[in-house]
């Protein structure tokens, strides 16, 4: 992001707050290295200048080396975030306490963005769609962990913006896939995290992501017009999760109310799965496998037998992406094998895809589950299913219970 | 009109670089006047991609898709340009102003000026008032273009007109600004000479301004 041609100072602090410095400060910050030390005293002077009460670090992850092709995608990012960079910010943090730390984080599009650059990015989204989900599943995956560490460590405000993620430029499609569905993942994955933080979005992804129906907005009278005091203080409500609609930037507008933000439950189509639809399925039920807790297979079998192992696969879509799937295998008896990525689990896609192959089943669905599966015990009896059995696998101790479901006539 | 300028300018609009090449070289091959090509060709071609983009059916991805056919075929005339001695319709400076990195629309602008036939230097983002002035000398431009994406930086546009003004250079260059939080009433507020809400409203400005200037 930072060039050796830039000025040495502007490695510590980004364009928007280098027109705060002065001449003079711009030379004091002079010097070679990004240091724990040299980025938190430039970013409290920056907070002086701006007359902020943040500290403003930033979450940034810089390549070594130019992604010049689709293929070198994921080595450079494996490699960027393994990088100084962002353990140097986690140190700031750490050394910043206790001082009140905004850590600005680039939502994933514009993350990768800034890695291949933008002309590239936008059309290795039309020519290498399956490269750049990965990548882009990489970067949510590796900047919610490190969201997640800086929370540990006493971050109480995490500020998330997307401004390469423009629908308008994209069109609405491509919004949605490359875009609303990895910000609204990395969303989620802190979600549970943020009780004692809150993540504040951009007002122009908060807006379209509401006007998408991906969340909603809750009026929050503040006590204070000082926004960012505003802010700190709902950090601490542990039912606030995400703030959104205003500027953080704009901390001093007189402006007595902060705008809440829920997710609202993910809107799926089911649909019969496609061919398309295999690497997602697979990746998903990967994680089942590996996960131990929901089948005894060890190894994710080929495409083509499992394909046949199954009568009919339903998946259920969000944003154009497959976020669960279920299937039914052959036999008199069908079995059904249900898999949620964990992201999306009690949101009801579960309850979406059981309800739909019901709808499509006459006869009986019978389905076996692990003992200690509650959640899968949970959904299949919400979905009318009833324990008629149980048993062990000859390899395996744990307790198998068989649920089984039949049509009314 | 040559059947060839009318199937360049769909390869290009259908972002089809192998046949965009294809069709340039049979062109040279056939010894086409080129400046017939590149206006019946590849700014026919962009302009069918702008009027797509404008009405929502195309978008960012596929302006830039468009442009490398564009590109795959101006590697085959460029040879032939430097002989053919045709000016450029105008000489646009643009950049995004000091203190923004947001680049994408300027990108647009950029692209959609240079498929027109503009001479275009793109100075970037994070760029300068001095800078603007300097290049736009140098670069003996006729349209300063500053965009930026944010409220925070808006007024750093000031800058650029105080510092042509200072220089005496004022008169020389027209300034036209763009991007989200700008409008017309703010570039009469800072004494820019006019602002356009969208990339094919840019080149219909830039456009209008040559127009203008050659009628003068």
């Amino acid at each position: 992001m930072y060039s050796e041609a830039w000025p040495r100072y502007s490695q510590l602090v980004c364009p928007l707050e280098t027109g705060f410095l002065s001449a003079g400060d711009k030379k004091a910050l002079e010097g070679p290295g990004l240091t724990p030390p040299r980025l938190l005293e430039a970013a409290r002077l920056v907070r002086q200048r701006e007359n902020s009460r943040l500290l403003k670090l930033s979450l940034d992850i810089e390549a070594e080396e130019e992604i010049d092709r689709p293929e070198s995608i994921r080595k450079v990012l494996e490699i960027a975030c393994a990088s100084g960079t962002m353990k140097t910010t986690l140190e700031c943090i750490e050394n910043a306490k206790p001082e009140a730390v905004m850590l600005k984080v680039q939502a994933p599009f514009s993350a990768l963005m800034l890695l291949t650059g933008s002309d590239r990015a936008f059309k290795w989204i039309c020519s290498y769609p399956a490269e750049m989900h990965r990548a882009l599943r990489t970067l949510t995956e590796r900047t919610a962990g490190f969201c997640i560490e800086a929370i540990a460590r006493g971050t109480p405000l995490l500020s998330l913006a997307d401004p390469s993620g423009m629908p308008e430029l994209l069109g609405k499609r491509r919004y949605e896939e490359f875009c609303a569905f990895y910000t609204l993942l990395l969303l989620r994955k802190l979600y549970p995290h943020l009780e004692q933080a809150v993540a504040h979005i951009c007002p122009r992804t908060s807006l379209v992501l509401e006007k998408l129906g991906l969340l909603h907005a809750e009026v929050r009278r503040t006590r204070t017009e000082h926004y960012a005091d505003a802010v700190l203080e709902l950090a601490a409500d542990s039912t606030v999760r995400w703030l959104g609609h205003r500027c953080i930037n704009a901390e001093q507008t007189a402006e007595t109310r902060a705008f809440v933000l829920h997710p609202d439950p993910p809107s799926v189509c089911i649909r019969p799965m496609e061919d398309a639809d295999w690497d997602a399925v697979a990746r998903i039920y990967g994680d089942g496998i590996r996960s131990g807790k929901a089948t005894v297979v060890k190894t994710l079998p080929e495409k083509r037998q499992w394909l046949a192992a199954h009568r009919e696969c339903l998946v259920a879509e969000h944003l154009h992406h497959v976020v669960g799937f279920a299937a039914l295998g052959g036999g008199a008896v069908p079995e059904i094998s249900i898999y949620i990525e964990d992201d999306f689990r009690r949101l009801g896609v579960g309850t979406a895809l059981i309800t739909r192959l019901q709808s499509r089943t006459e006869g009986k669905i019978r389905s076996l589950i692990f003992a200690g599966n509650e959640p899968s015990i949970r959904l299949h009896e919400k979905m009318g299913f009833c324990k008629t059995d149980s048993f062990r696998f000859a390899d395996d101790p744990r307790p198998v219970l068989v649920y089984e479901w039949e049509a009314k006539r | 009109m040559n059947r060839l300028y009318t199937e360049l300018a769909q390869a290009v609009a259908g972002m089809d670089e192998t046949a965009a090449e294809r069709l340039a070289e049979e062109i040279v091959r056939q010894g086409l006047p080129v400046s017939e090509a590149l206006e019946k060709g590849l700014e026919a071609g962009m302009e069918e991609a702008g009027r797509l983009f404008e009405n929502e059916e195309y978008f960012i991805t596929e302006l830039l898709l468009c442009a490398d056919a564009m590109d795959a075929a101006m590697k085959v005339f460029t040879p032939l340009l430097k002989t053919s001695g045709k000016p450029a319709k105008g000489r646009i400076v643009i950049g995004t102003i000091f203190g923004d990195t947001h680049d994408i629309g300027k990108n647009i602008v950029a692209l959609m000026l240079t498929g027109a036939g503009f001479d275009v230097l793109d100075l970037g983002r994070d760029v300068s008032a001095e800078r603007f002035a300097d290049e736009a000398v140098r670069f003996d431009a006729d349209i300063i273009a500053v965009s930026t994406l944010m409220t925070t930086t808006m007024n750093n546009i000031r800058a650029v007109i105080d510092v042509l003004c200072r220089r005496g250079l004022r008169d020389r260059f027209r300034v036209i600004i763009g991007g989200k939080p700008c409008s017309k009433s703010f570039a009469d507020k800072i004494g820019a000479d006019d602002y356009s809400a969208s990339a094919p409203a840019a080149l219909r400005l830039v456009k209008r301004i040559m127009r203008e200037k050659y009628a003068e």
